[in-house]
């Protein structure tokens, strides 16, 4: 759904309120200049619809210098200077500003902003301008990534911490066990002595059940 | 992400050694771990090849320890803090082939010693054999599985039967079934040495001569001179140099 935005002004066409219409119901962004500190949400109604309809698509210039900008941003980049261009403004065109007020101007407006429609007045022979932010700076090139990007840049960060720097212990292959050393030679000798006395024995319980 | 990864397979084989240290294991004493080392190092001399010696039989001071026999042998003392380090800073003089001779003490600080430098010496290229002396007596078999319940896989193992008595019996290497168990998992190679008389060994040793000085009338020694003491040194040495040239691959790089 295309977002909509309105700004609310009054019968002199000051800004007074901007609305912002998402999935049907209307956000206040702010009131009378000040930013709402919550956004309130709110039905429209028909009768705030017929003020909504008479907004004006584009804004008004809001500085008497606006229809000018052209001209004295292009004197700022040949280099006049702010008094040069006021004495310009004040014999030329009959504008009497502040100093302070052109400085301003001249510094909102020139910042990179959004692209925006090209103010380029030089002579056709020049380079056109580009305005797009992302050839301005450098790191606005970067396009955003997406949270599967974050989340397989976190995988493999994640990945390359999984194999231990150094390899951990393994199973010994051969562990002693307690217990003294055996000569399985000696004890089959013991073996068949036991058994030829037991056979003995056997032989004497014979005896003695013989005798019993 | 995973799938990407690349399973990079173990190999058992382990690369060729750069150089090699040869040590007897700590022990038990008296099991002739000297005698055999003599013979051993005799046993390098004979195929012209040079060996660097240390000695780190701290009990023998002064006779029957490998510094008795070859003065040029280092003696160390193991029980200092960097003793055991001398394995690896003999390599440093160019000689690829280090022997030592670790004496029956030493074994908890052997043990101590491989734990800490045995990665950095093996990453070196620097390859050990082990050589266990064992005798009709079970507790040379014990230290020799001690040991080899600690060195693992991390040395080779050059087993030598000493008969120290005549006709020796070593039914306690050969049955007990955890030296059994020990040669199937570590495929040992099992050398004899074979009985000596005691009169000409102990002669030998007493004066510092070894039993190829014996045998090649090195010696002005009455009893050490007699054609059959010369004789005997002489079979004496040809079968243990024969046992040695079987299990070169474990004594050379």
């Amino acid at each position: 759904m295309p977002l909509l935005s309105y700004l609310y002004v009054d019968t002199q066409r000051h800004c007074v309120g901007s609305l912002r219409c998402v999935s049907n119901l209307w956000i206040v962004l702010h009131i009378g200049g000040l930013l709402m500190p919550k956004a309130e949400i709110f039905f429209i109604t028909p009768e705030l619809q017929q003020v909504l309809d008479a907004v004006p698509e584009q804004n008004d210039p809001r500085s008497r210098l606006e229809p000018l900008r052209p001209y004295i941003l292009r004197w700022r980049r040949q280099g006049k200077s702010y008094r040069k261009i006021l004495r310009i403004l004040r014999h030329d065109c009959h504008l009497k500003v502040a100093y302070g007020t052109l400085h301003e101007f001249v510094k909102l407006r020139s910042r990179p902003r959004k692209p925006q429609p090209n103010i380029d007045l030089e002579p056709a022979s020049t380079q056109p301008v580009t305005t797009s932010s992302a050839a301005v700076l450098p790191e606005a090139r970067k396009p955003r990534i997406t949270t599967e990007e974050r989340e397989a840049a976190r995988a493999a960060l994640r990945a390359s911490f999984e194999t231990p720097l150094f390899p951990e212990e393994r199973k010994p292959l051969f562990e002693r066990r307690p217990g003294p050393i055996r000569n399985l030679n000696n004890e089959a000798l013991g073996e068949k002595g036991n058994g030829s006395s037991t056979d003995t024995n056997s032989g004497d319980d014979e005896k003695a059940g013989t005798k019993k | 992400m995973a799938a990407a990864l690349t399973q990079i397979p173990v190999t058992t084989k382990k690369p060729e050694p750069k150089s090699r240290v040869i040590f007897t294991q700590p022990g038990k004493g008296g099991v002739g771990k000297t005698a055999f080392m003599t013979m051993l190092v005799e046993w390098y001399a004979a195929h012209n090849t040079e060996v660097a010696l240390i000695d780190m039989d701290t009990e023998n001071k002064a006779q029957g320890s490998l510094a008795h026999f070859f003065p040029r042998a280092k003696k160390t003392n193991i029980h200092l803090a960097r003793g055991l380090d001398q394995f690896v800073e003999a390599l440093d003089e160019g000689i690829p082939l280090v022997v030592a001779d670790m004496g029956a003490s030493g074994g908890h600080v052997a043990e101590e010693w491989f734990e800490s430098m045995y990665e950095a010496a093996n990453d070196a290229g620097i390859a050990f054999t082990s050589i266990g002396i064992v005798t009709p007596d079970p507790a040379s078999v014990a230290s020799v599985l001690d040991y080899g319940s600690f060195l693992q896989d991390r040395v080779d193992y050059l087993i030598v039967k000493n008969s120290t008595v005549k006709q020796s019996d070593f039914g306690y290497w050969d049955t007990d079934p955890q030296a059994v168990e020990f040669r199937q998992i570590f495929k040992p190679q099992v050398i004899s040495m074979e009985y000596r008389l005691p009169d000409i060994e102990f002669e030998a040793r007493e004066h510092g001569l070894t039993l190829n000085a014996v045998a090649q009338r090195k010696t002005n020694l009455p009893l050490l001179s007699l054609t059959g003491s010369v004789w005997r040194a002489q079979a004496y040495r040809r079968n243990i140099y024969k046992e040695l040239d079987r299990v070169k691959d474990l004594l050379i790089l």
